[in-house]
């Protein structure tokens, strides 16, 4: 007998609050349009990220806390995704260029949420050819649905009707910024111009053109 | 006597306009500023992909700007190309912060307007790519439409 789907995902929703026994706040989706008064797109949080292990583009073990001290922007997506993760990493090349000498204490992270295609080695090739120094991480599905929860991540494969293997994945397309210490500190939407996020980068780096 | 080559040529030319009537006249759906998302990695795998027959190099983006300069309303209806096993019309639409793309059935160009498909929204996606499209080459694109007009055209490849 099917269930019906609302309590299928109030079930669910319940599995995901109650993970590790505490409640996970859901994300605030970060709106598309731009603050009509702050002329901002990002969205300010602070909220600790609990470190979580996967798989780099080498093919080693990585971990968040890997980057402690470093801030970090990260995005989802894979590599067959022929319009918006392009988009999003050109971005991340347009703002750690506006780092200047600042981009080396930040990292750059592109987490694929399609394992059964971007192996280390595909994923690699992809990421380099954004810039050489951008981390592709991959894991499996248990991996990526345990660190879901903390960045309100959503992903789904989408199977073409014929079966074939030309899929796409719909996903959650915001970008995240962490700051030195692992701790969330602002989400944007997809196509936030690259000069706010690097703006926020460099005040966490205490290179903030506010004075700080 | 067997006719030499270059007779046939001539005579195939020759006959060229009267077969194609409609060509003579002033095109009325024009393509401008079409290019292709160069695969990234490209450069890198270029010799071990077309080594390996079959193998899949991924997928990319084609854009362009459609004008129709014409007087009656069209529709791109299907777009092929020799580098992809596959072309399908998509549309990106972020909903709720989640990025979700779509066939689109086709693509209407209005009377005397223009489309244009872009990053993060309409584009055709090349799928099961034969090898990976680098900066500097030409894709050919053959574009058809609703009212059987089809448009071919080299897209430039571009790597952003």
């Amino acid at each position: 007998m099917k269930a019906p789907a609302a309590l299928v995902l109030l079930a669910l929703l319940a599995a995901a609050c109650q993970q590790d026994g505490r409640r996970v706040e859901p994300l605030p989706v970060p709106a598309p349009e731009t603050e009509a008064d702050t002329g901002r797109r990002g969205v300010a949080l602070e909220r600790p990220i609990e470190d979580f292990t996967l798989t780099d583009d080498r093919g080693e073990t990585f971990r968040l806390s890997d980057l402690e001290g470093r801030t970090v922007l990260l995005a989802f997506g894979y590599t067959h995704c022929p319009d918006a993760c392009p988009m999003t990493l050109s971005a991340f090349r347009a703002v750690k260029e506006r780092l200047g000498e600042h981009a080396r204490r930040s990292a750059f992270v592109f987490v694929s949420l399609d394992g059964a295609r971007d192996t280390p080695q595909v994923l690699h090739r992809y990421v380099k050819h954004f810039d050489p120094e951008f981390i592709g991480l991959t894991g499996p599905k248990a991996a990526l649905d345990a660190i879901a929860p903390a960045f309100g991540l959503y992903y789904e494969i989408r199977r073409p009707p014929d079966g074939s293997e030309n899929y796409t994945v719909d996903h959650t397309v915001s970008t995240y910024l962490i700051d030195q210490q692992g701790r969330l500190r602002y989400v944007y939407p997809f196509q936030t111009p690259p000069e706010e996020i690097a703006g926020d980068t460099l005040a966490l780096l205490g290179q903030g053109s506010a004075g700080s | 006597m067997p006719l030499r080559p270059s007779l046939v040529l001539l005579a195939v030319l020759l006959a060229a306009p009267a077969i194609a009537p409609a060509s003579a006249a002033e095109p009325s759906l024009v393509v401008r500023d079409a290019w292709v998302r160069a695969t990234p990695g490209a450069a890198a795998v270029s010799s071990h992909a077309a080594s390996r027959g079959g193998h899949d190099a991924g997928a990319t983006a084609a854009y362009l700007t459609l004008e129709n300069r014409g007087d009656r309303a069209d529709r791109l209806v299907s777009v092929a190309s020799p580098v992809a096993g596959r072309a399908e019309l998509h549309e990106s639409r972020v909903e709720n912060g989640i990025m979700r793309m779509r066939p689109v059935e086709g693509i209407a160009v209005p009377a005397g307007g223009s489309v244009r498909l872009e990053p993060g929204g309409l584009h055709v996606m090349l799928m099961g790519l034969h090898e990976p499209i680098a900066e500097g080459r030409r894709v050919p694109l053959t574009l058809t439409f609703e009212s059987g007009a089809t448009l071919a055209v080299d897209a430039e490849v571009r790597s952003r």
